[in-house]
């Protein structure tokens, strides 16, 4: 029973860990099925545009959602603040301006499902039939 | 899962729940769409300065406007950008600065004062009555009295310096006053670039555009700053040209997870008035150069950065021979009136124009050889950077004997500690050395500091960054600044006329930068 009660335990955490605080979901005529986050960071940073060969556009959650502070923690290792202040100093060199930011994740999914190319950060379970969730490696 | 189960209550509460749930997701949806496909975005930067130097009256820096020793209040930049992203492929981008001259208060200029009131009169009808002649004969020759000739030192120069020397004779005592300030508002053109995204790999640029090197060069904006000072190889005596017009490849490359960023271009070179750069006469005219940087993952995405630079920088003159003849008008009733105040102070005689011979002449053909490294890292709160960067110039119009050089290095320390969410104070130690050689033999190579018996300066900041809200950061710095002599060169003029106290400075700066 123990063996059981631990092996349950460990499967949890491991799907905990895999499921993380946040998911990204992808407009379905985006082709890939999986995302690093070294290419998170590079696309929610303006340095890349692409998955693949497929362009994506990013969409960030507002920085009020517990969502967002764990993405931009895990994957750029930033506060929302060192995050804003990024995309301003980003803007004033000219290397172009800040994802489109949605304020729930609701929201994100439901502009994701539309848009094409949208790649969107939104909360685990957020994910609906008209978005892609992508698994991140 | 919690989020999921909120949603299915929501739609088990009924269908008007749900129907006004799926409109407004959609009217948002549509907005945010739309949003995301007319993008035409504007923003900017301002900032507003004070200034408070403590020098020597004979400090050399004072007459080429470096350094003056009044306060200075005043708005330093109003840059307004926008931004024009049709489609996923295309972007331009336009910068404007709406007040470059505002740091003309900086400046304190310097003319000549004679110590007899009569003279310096002279000295001015002269200089002003030699200037409309050779422009009334230019016209009267049937030549356009073009900014270019008004200004061809071949034709003017020889005539005031004849003219001075006349004036000036036995005269010893120069001495330097402030010109009388001006703050004219103008509209400058940062930048003006067109991109074509091609590939994350591969952008094609062309247009005006800052030149890819190093850190500062590019991150220009004050709000991206952290001193107030700029170094002074970019900001004052621009060692890379601080601008390009031609095309440019770029793009963002990956090898693992270090970022490679890389830029080369071909351009017309170093910007700059009355030279005729915009004709590419030959292929040998065209300038080039490139950077490269590397952000190292696992040393926390250390920078380091390399940059190159080859240009060519021409003087084509238009060249007037003037015929003109020493008249013996001293004493000569039927001299023009506008010669007649002078004529007590010449020696034995005054300049009257004759015929005009006119060509065009390349006077200067500088070849630019820049090179520069940087480095910056960040480990905790602490940042580091800095930058080293070089030119050597060769003037191959004097068969390629004449060179000059210059060399500069800079160092920046911070420690960033964020109070609370709202504002994060950022002190910093910077420290700078420009050192140049040989100049002399490139005369019109923008340090333009060749008259002064100098072999370069040092200088030192301690300063406070605070931001509020991010885009809002009040600035404060005091700096030393260290003017290093040269005694192997020197002009007449300032031989031993400095002291130790002469080559030293200091300041206190503050600046506001609200990025919008």
């Amino acid at each position: 029973m123990n063996t059981k009660i631990f092996a349950s335990l460990v499967l949890a955490a491991a799907l905990s860990t895999w499921a993380g605080d946040w998911a990204v979901v992808v407009n379905p005529a985006v082709g890939a099925a999986s995302v690093s986050k070294a290419d998170l960071k590079r696309i929610f940073t303006g340095k890349k545009g692409t998955i693949g060969s497929a362009k994506v556009v990013p969409i960030m959650l507002a920085e009020s959602n517990p969502a967002a502070v764990a993405f931009l923690k895990e994957v750029l290792g930033m506060t929302p603040e060192e995050y804003k202040k990024y995309w301003i100093d980003a803007q004033i060199k000219g290397q172009g301006t800040a994802p489109m930011t949605q304020k729930t994740p609701a929201a994100a999914v439901a502009v994701a499902g539309e848009l094409p190319g949208a790649l969107a950060v939104v909360a685990p379970g957020a994910a609906n039939a008209s978005v892609k969730e992508l698994k991140v490696e | 899962m919690l989020h999921r189960a909120e949603s299915t209550a929501q739609v088990g509460s009924g269908s008007t729940t749900l129907r006004a749930t799926i409109g407004t997701l959609l009217a948002l949806g549509l907005a945010q769409i739309a949003q995301a496909q007319s993008n035409v975005k504007v923003y900017g930067f301002g900032d507003f300065r004070m200034s408070k130097s403590w020098i020597e009256d004979n400090n050399l820096l004072i007459p080429e406007g470096y350094l003056n020793q009044e306060l200075n209040f005043y708005l330093g930049h109003v840059n307004p950008y926008f931004d024009w992203t049709p489609n996923d492929h295309v972007r331009a981008l336009v910068e404007l600065n709406l007040n470059p001259q505002a740091t003309v208060s900086d400046g304190a200029g310097m003319r000549l004062r004679l110590s007899d009131a009569g003279k310096q009169e002279a000295l001015n009808v002269i200089t002003q009555a030699i200037t409309g002649q050779v422009i009334q004969s230019l016209m009267a020759q049937g030549m356009p009295a073009s900014q270019a000739m008004q200004t061809a030192p071949s034709i003017a120069k020889p005539m005031i310096d004849q003219a001075y020397a006349g004036v000036l004779a036995n005269e010893e005592t120069v001495v330097r006053e402030p010109e009388s300030r001006s703050r004219t508002a103008e509209l400058e053109l940062v930048r003006a670039q067109f991109d074509a995204h091609i590939t994350d790999g591969l952008s094609l640029r062309v247009g005006r555009f800052l030149t890819p090197v190093g850190i500062w060069s590019t991150d220009h904006g004050s709000p991206v700053i952290l001193t107030v000072q700029q170094p002074y190889y970019i900001s004052t005596i621009p060692i890379f040209p601080q601008v390009q017009e031609g095309a440019m490849a770029f793009g963002n490359l990956t090898m693992g997870d270090n970022d490679i960023e890389y830029a080369m271009y071909l351009s017309k070179g170093r910007e700059d008035d009355n030279k005729g750069t915009n004709r590419i006469v030959d292929a040998d005219d065209l300038s080039m150069g490139g950077h490269a940087n590397i952000r190292v993952a696992a040393l926390g995405g250390t920078r380091f950065g390399a940059s190159g630079y080859v240009g060519r920088q021409r003087t084509d003159e238009m060249w007037g021979t003037a015929g003109y003849e020493l008249g013996l008008l001293k004493n000569d009733p039927n001299a023009p009136a506008e010669l007649q105040p002078m004529l007590p102070y010449l020696k034995n005689d005054t300049l009257w124009l004759d015929e005009f011979q006119y060509s065009r002449q390349r006077t200067e053909s500088l070849r630019e050889m820049c090179w520069g490294v940087d480095f910056q890292t960040k480990i905790g709160q602490f940042g580091f950077q800095a930058e080293v960067s070089g030119v050597h110039i060769q003037n191959d119009a004097t068969g390629g004997n004449a060179t000059g050089s210059a060399f500069d290095y800079y160092v920046l320390g911070s420690y960033e500690q964020p109070i609370n969410e709202a504002i994060t104070i950022t002190p910093y130690l910077f420290f700078e050395r420009l050192t140049w050689s040989d100049q002399e033999n490139v005369p019109t190579w923008s340090i333009g500091l060749g008259s002064f018996p100098l072999e370069g300066f040092q200088t030192g900041s301690i300063g406070l960054n605070t931001s509020f809200w991010n885009n809002i950061r009040l600035k404060t710095e005091y700096s030393l600044v260290w003017l290093l002599p040269d005694p192997q060169t020197g002009n007449p003029i300032y031989q031993n006329k400095f002291t130790e106290d002469d080559l030293f400075g200091q300041s206190l700066q503050g600046q506001i930068t609200v990025a919008f």
